[in-house]
């Protein structure tokens, strides 16, 4: 069954409905008033909104691996802490010469944990990254220059000529978080996009139209690792303390279920993700047990839900505007031909 | 010499865990991330039941690895299900999420760093070799390897059932072909596997604190023995755990506990980097689930 669309309808149709680009920018729009609105003046508001978009920052880049190579990665969390402990020595220099060094350092620690991708993929990999990010860990806690297991302070005082406070240090971390999923966004319409999921569907396939499956593979894990490196770093400035610990293996874990929650492969998905996992955390009583909760639903969605819920509310959303906006994309102005 | 025994004594805890890897592994041709703390609820049932509730330890210890093994077979069941949706992540992120599950409610019920410890099975003091003394329960922990590494090495080379596994594992249409029941030596292995991790977590906290998570200590890397053996071979996998086993306890003189931890698991990137698909493995093998 294909779709066409009548041409008259099809012109009514572009000029009722504003461009993409319109849509995104009010959509950021909104975001960065009601971030704002949340974290103006209320410390612990500012702080919750600023978690949500450092975990939606590093979740977007894991979806390089788990969404567009199709593998998994636990190493998130290892690239997060190297991307904190580079960046932060050099704050003295400027909050954005540290967010630089650490996105720097996270490509690094992205680049090792890809090396073993070149070669063995599925659950060896995943081995792999886990190996790599306890090793990394074990490295950070037990050297005392590093710090060691008890960590250390972080003081920031301005970034751009403007005091951080907690409002603005949350307002930073959105405005990173929503250039990353536009990356994000731009990257997966583009040719390279395009490459590294052919990649991950059929490297075979992908080689034979001169794509490079290693270059992929590669390039995949070193730009997580940059959102990681730079997501790292925005941690330690909002918690204001920088412990080894804080990056274990349990917060990969919890960075795999946001993206598979949310929905692999797409640049809503893991925000989406990130922004359930916050509010869970918020609405949900304080216990040990949070958690399990999260690990059964990861289970659930993966299994009978496996693109996550991003899909589901897009579907919902089109139907409301076939409801209320008939001409718009996707609306009425179309005829289904067997 | 005392130190390379006690080396071969640790090294055999990791080959018992990483041979139950193997086993699933080589069954199902999946891997469950969860094994470790899966097998880590034994040994809080044991502790529930003996060291809390005064229990007997013998059917403590029986009914903890039974249960485990259950556990690992309903597991089996819900992650071959899941592989039939075509799509390799599913069971793969699911032993994740299980991870998650299962440590969240280990960390609930019985606290997150409060540290219990079993008493020794095998009491006494040890065996002085040129003025050293090793452990009685060390040397139970190796002798308990050994005698279930035999025991599965029996079963798999002597009996119907070990003949029907590895016809599975060489090929599974034909051995459905033959009138084998695969699916349900799958889920046999299933059982053997994660119970046989029980084992390996038993014989560990014989001579460590039970704390939560800590089973990560062992459960890591004997995922990486695994892998250096490629997910599938036995013998390279008992060789380098007991390599492993051996070179910890030798750098354990010379550095600071976690540098030995950091050293060690370095030097099994190092050979996973090199060798990712694993020492003394042929290049066919299948290494993706």
């Amino acid at each position: 069954m294909s779709v066409r669309t009548d041409p008259a309808t099809e012109v009514r149709r572009r000029r009722a409905t504003p461009p993409r680009a319109v849509w995104g920018g009010a959509a950021i729009v909104v975001v960065l008033v009601l971030a704002y609105l949340l974290s103006a003046g209320q410390p612990y508001l500012a702080t919750v909104v600023a978690g949500a978009a450092v975990y939606a920052t590093a979740a977007t880049g894991l979806d390089f691996v788990v969404g567009w190579l199709r593998e998994v990665s636990v190493g998130q969390g290892a690239a997060m802490l190297v991307g904190a402990y580079c960046g932060v020595p050099f704050l003295e220099a400027g909050v954005l010469v540290a967010g630089l060094v650490a996105a720097v350092a996270g490509l690094v620690t992205g680049l090792v944990l890809g090396l073993a991708a070149v070669r063995v993929k599925g659950f060896a990999l995943a081995t792999y990254t886990l190996i790599v990010a306890l090793a990394v860990e074990l490295v950070f806690t037990s050297v005392p220059a590093l710090g060691g297991g008890v960590g250390r302070p972080v003081i920031a005082d301005s970034v751009v000529g403007i005091p951080l406070d907690t409002t603005t240090t949350a307002m930073l971390c959105v405005v990173v978080a929503i250039l990353g999923v536009l990356l994000h966004a731009r990257l997966r319409r583009s040719m390279t996009g395009l490459a590294w999921r052919g990649v991950g569907l059929n490297p075979s396939a992908a080689g034979s139209v001169a794509v490079s499956p290693v270059g992929a593979r590669l390039a995949a894990f070193g730009l997580a690792g940059v959102y990681a490196g730079v997501a790292g770093f925005l941690f330690a400035l909002v918690s204001g303390y920088l412990a080894p610990t804080v990056f274990g293996f349990e917060l990969a874990v919890l960075m795999l279920a946001m993206v598979v929650i949310g929905g692999r492969g797409r640049s809503l998905g893991a925000v989406v993700g990130a922004v359930v996992f916050t509010v869970y955390q918020q609405v949900a009583p304080a216990s040990a047990y949070s958690d399990a909760a999260i690990g059964v639903v990861l289970m659930v969605v993966v299994w009978f839900a496996p693109a996550g819920i991003v899909p589901y509310v897009g579907t919902g959303l089109r139907r409301a505007r076939r409801r209320w906006w008939p001409g718009s994309p996707g609306g009425m102005g179309k005829e289904l031909v067997a | 010499m005392a130190t390379v025994i006690v080396g071969l004594c640790v090294g055999s805890i990791f080959a018992l865990m990483a041979c139950s890897i193997v086993v699933v592994h080589r069954g199902t041709h999946l891997v469950n991330f969860a094994q470790g703390e899966i097998a880590a609820l034994g040994v809080f049932f044991y502790i529930q039941w003996v060291v809390l509730d005064g229990g007997r330890p013998v059917v403590a210890i029986v009914a903890g690895i039974l249960i485990v093994g259950v556990l690992g077979l309903l597991f089996g069941i819900i992650a071959g299900r899941m592989a039939r949706t075509g799509d390799h992540l599913v069971p793969l992120i699911s032993s994740f999420g299980l991870f998650l599950a299962t440590r969240s409610i280990t960390v609930g019920v019985w606290g997150p760093g409060e540290p219990y410890q079993i008493p020794p099975l095998f009491g006494g003091d040890g065996w002085q070799l040129g003025g050293e003394l090793i452990p009685f329960s060390y040397l139970f922990v190796l002798g308990v390897s050994v005698v279930c590494a035999g025991g599965l090495y029996a079963v798999a080379r002597f009996t119907t059932v070990g003949l029907r596994i590895r016809a599975l594992v060489e090929n599974r249409d034909a051995a459905e072909v033959m009138g084998i029941p695969t699916a349900r030596l799958q889920l046999a292995t299933w059982f053997v596997g994660t119970a046989l991790a029980a084992v390996a977590t038993f014989l560990f906290f014989q001579n460590n604190y039970v704390v939560t998570g800590s089973i990560d200590s062992v459960l890591i890397p004997a995922f990486a023995i695994a892998a250096v053996g490629g997910f599938e071979h036995f013998g390279a996998v008992v060789l380098a755990s007991a390599v492993y086993g051996v070179g910890s306890q030798l750098m354990s003189q010379y550095l600071t506990f976690a540098g030995n931890d950091v050293l060690s698991l370095v030097i099994l990137v190092v050979l996973l980097f090199l060798m990712p698909r694993g020492i003394l493995v042929a290049k066919s093998a299948r290494y993706s689930s």
